[in-house]
Parts: structure tokens; C-alpha cells; sequence
């Protein structure tokens, strides 16, 4: 799937670890979808905080009809001070969290 | 005895990512509630929030979701007669179609989706309408591509990169000449490309350079004739050789999108070379209009 914000996450990193550890695909998966769920929610909350009422609808507007990321973010751009660098930011802390937690979980011996 | 569990790892990882989720969640359902419970009633809010395990939905949301379900309901039903109506015309076994029955099925798939499919143009046909595709690996896109650069959110390649990169570049070579080069109208083009046996075109013998120049990206509209799921997808590969048994191949992406994403990765389809001199009809996944 592709997100708006898609191209300001780098995901590779977080992928090696992934098949450092050996899962099923259908853990893979699952783990997949709770990250990619939490990302998404991540950065709504994070646009949404920063836009007017109107801003808001007009932005849910796009999501809903499901316009192209360049015209969504050709919108955010004008509307919020550097938001790829926000997104960006967000994606990152996040990213480092994961990554932690996963170096937690290699240290759980069998 | 004490159970020791075989997937600590994981199910280390999915109770800390789970509660993660979870945080995430209720601040965000704390910060946009109202206004998203107002936004529903105008009919957008619970299209843009994503579906998540054990996420409380509120009565608003519920009625929206209703109209998700009418629509997805509305899709399988026109998939269901779109399988319905190509059912008569198919043979029994995944084999060659006869002229007559190319000629209606191609008919039928023009009808349905609203624009014009044929068996062949420019004087050019591939040598079956109706065969069996496998599962393709991932192309090399431009000098210096990974099979992970291929994916835009972690859901993506826990699906698709298990397929692997194929060693060899696509017929027609790489994408674009760099990655900064690389558009997204060529990513579409490897996600959603098939490998047809153009060696085996009539008349590809005598003129390899112009059947080439015919096939290079061509679009396709690929059909499950079982399901009624649907590609526009475009040729970027040769293959697979005859004695596979198999008659064409699918990437990671269109097998599926055609249903045939798991398990054996292979089965019967129908495919024929889409008339779009405008270049307007986009690749990727489609639904029958009627």
C-alpha cells in the first residue's frame, strides 16, 4: 500500500532487522500491519494538529478521494511550515523505538 | 515442564508493538474525536482509518462502515457476473481459445470494463489468450536497485518480497537509466508487469525487431476468469519457456491481484492486449464498470 507520506519513511533498515529474526510470513505480516498501522496513525495525528478546521476537512477531503500523493502533499506543504521534515522526524523516533525493541527481543534467549 | 514458546521473538514484539498501537491510538482518538465524529456524519471519517485489531469504533463509524460493505458488495457482485458471463465461453481446460470464442470473450471483457480488448493488433497476436500464469519474481529497475527499495510500507514487503529479484534484468533491460530518473509511472511498471512468451508470437521468427518494438511495455488487461479479479498490466518480460508448462508470467503484484498470490501461484487467466492509443487507462488493479 501506498501512503501519502510514503517517500519521506525509509523503511529498509527496519526490514533487515525483520529477517534477522527469522519469522513465518504470517508473522511478518501481522508484525507488518501493527507497525504500518501505528505509523499511519502517527502522522494523521500529527496533520491534523496542525491544521485549521477548515484545513482539516479539506485534507480528509483528499485522503477520502483518494487524490494523489503529490497533490496531497502539494497541499500539507502550504498549509503546515516544513512538514516533511515533521513527518520525517516522527517516522524516524518511531523507527529508533522499533528498532530497540527489536534488539530487546534478540537478547530473550530460547 | 515449563513451555518454552518458539516464537519468542515474535510474540515478544507483538505484545510491545501492540500496546504501542495502542497508545498511538488513544492519543490520537483523544486529539480529532469530535472532529472526526463530525467529519463521519458528512460520510469521510472512517474511509481514512485504517481497520486495527480491538479499535473501539463508535456507533457513527459503525453506519459508515455499513456503506464500505455495500460498496464492497457491490464490486464482488459485478466480479461474480463478470466470472458468470465469460464461464460459457471458456473451454474446460485451460487450453487455446477457438476463434469464436476469442472473439466473444474479448467482446464480453470490452463490454464490462469499458474500453477495447483484442486478441490482436497491428497484425500482431501472442500465441494464447487463455493460459496458465506462475508467479515472477521482482525486476531490477535502474543501475544500483534492491529488492527492498521495491516497497513502500513495511505491509507490502512482508507480501511481495518473499518473491525474490530476479538475477537477469526484464527483456527490455532497466526501467530507467537512475534512480534519479526513476518515475512513478516506471515503478508502475514493474509492479505491475507480466512475462509473455513473445518468442512464440506468429510470424516473431521473421521480424523480431518490430514484434519487440509491439510488445515492449504493451498494456494487457489479465483476467481470472474464476474470480472476475482483474490487472491492466504491461509487458516487461520474455517467458517463461515452454517446457514450464506455463504460459505466462505475473509479478509479485498482479498474481495478487488476480487471486493467485498464494499457494501454488499458478492458474488460468485470460489476457488480451488492451487499445488505448491515448495511454489513459492506468496499470493496476480493475473492476469490472458493469
Amino acid at each position: 500500500m501506498i501512503y501519502f507520506y510514503s517517500h519521506l519513511v525509509k523503511y529498509e533498515s527496519l526490514m533487515g532487522s525483520l529477517d534477522e529474526l527469522e519469522l513465518s510470513s504470517s508473522q511478518k505480516n501481522d508484525l507488518a500491519q501493527i507497525i504500518d498501522t501505528s505509523l499511519y496513525h502517527m502522522i494523521l495525528d500529527l496533520v491534523l494538529s496542525n491544521l485549521s478546521a477548515e484545513d482539516k476537512k479539506q485534507f480528509m477531503i483528499l485522503i477520502h478521494d483518494n487524490k494523489n500523493r503529490d497533490e496531497i502533499m502539494g497541499f500539507l506543504n502550504e498549509k503546515i511550515n516544513n512538514i516533511e521534515d515533521l513527518i520525517t522526524e516522527a517516522s524516524e523516533n518511531l523507527k529508533e523505538e522499533l528498532h530497540q525493541d527489536i534488539k530487546e527481543a534478540k537478547r530473550i534467549k530460547k | 515442564m515449563k513451555f518454552i514458546s518458539q516464537h519468542e521473538h515474535y510474540e515478544h514484539l507483538r505484545k510491545k508493538w501492540i500496546q504501542k498501537q495502542k497508545n498511538i491510538l488513544e492519543k490520537f482518538w483523544e486529539n480529532h474525536a469530535d472532529f472526526l465524529r463530525h467529519l463521519t456524519l458528512g460520510g469521510l471519517g472512517s474511509l481514512v482509518i485504517l481497520s486495527t485489531p480491538g479499535m473501539k469504533i463508535s456507533p457513527s463509524i459503525q453506519k459508515e462502515n455499513y456503506t464500505q460493505q455495500v460498496y464492497l458488495d457491490t464490486t464482488l457482485d459485478k466480479r461474480v457476473t463478470l466470472s458468470q458471463s465469460l464461464a460459457p465461453n471458456l473451454p474446460d481446460e485451460v487450453t487455446n481459445l477457438s476463434p469464436s470464442e476469442e472473439t466473444k470473450i474479448a467482446g464480453t471483457l470490452s463490454d464490462k470494463f469499458g474500453f477495447q480488448v483484442e486478441a490482436e493488433m497491428n497484425g500482431i497476436r501472442l500465441n494464447r489468450t487463455y493460459g496458465l500464469i506462475g508467479g515472477e519474481q521482482h525486476l531490477y529497475r535502474y543501475p544500483g536497485d534492491t529488492l527492498l527499495a521495491h516497497f513502500e510500507s513495511l505491509s507490502d514487503w512482508a507480501m511481495f518480497a518473499p518473491a525474490g529479484i530476479a538475477p537477469h534484468l526484464g527483456a527490455w533491460g532497466y526501467f530507467a537509466p537512475s534512480k534519479p530518473q526513476f518515475t512513478t509511472e516506471e515503478k508502475n511498471m514493474e509492479k505491475y508487469y507480466i512475462a509473455v512468451q513473445t518468442f512464440l508470437s506468429p510470424g516473431y521468427a521473421e521480424n523480431p525487431q518490430k514484434y519487440n518494438e509491439f510488445f515492449k511495455y504493451r498494456k494487457m488487461l489479465i483476467v481470472n476468469p474464476k474470480t472476475g479479479q482483474a490487472v491492466v498490466a504491461d509487458i516487461a518480460d520474455a517467458g517463461p519457456s515452454e517446457w514450464t508448462g506455463k504460459q505466462l508470467g505475473g509479478s509479485p503484484e498482479v498474481m495478487y491481484l488476480l487471486g493467485l498470490g498464494e499457494g501454488p501461484r499458478k492458474g488460468g487467466v485470460l489476457y488480451f492486449f488492451i487499445n488505448d492509443p491515448s495511454g489513459t487507462i492506468p496499470l493496476g488493479p480493475i473492476e469490472p464498470k458493469k
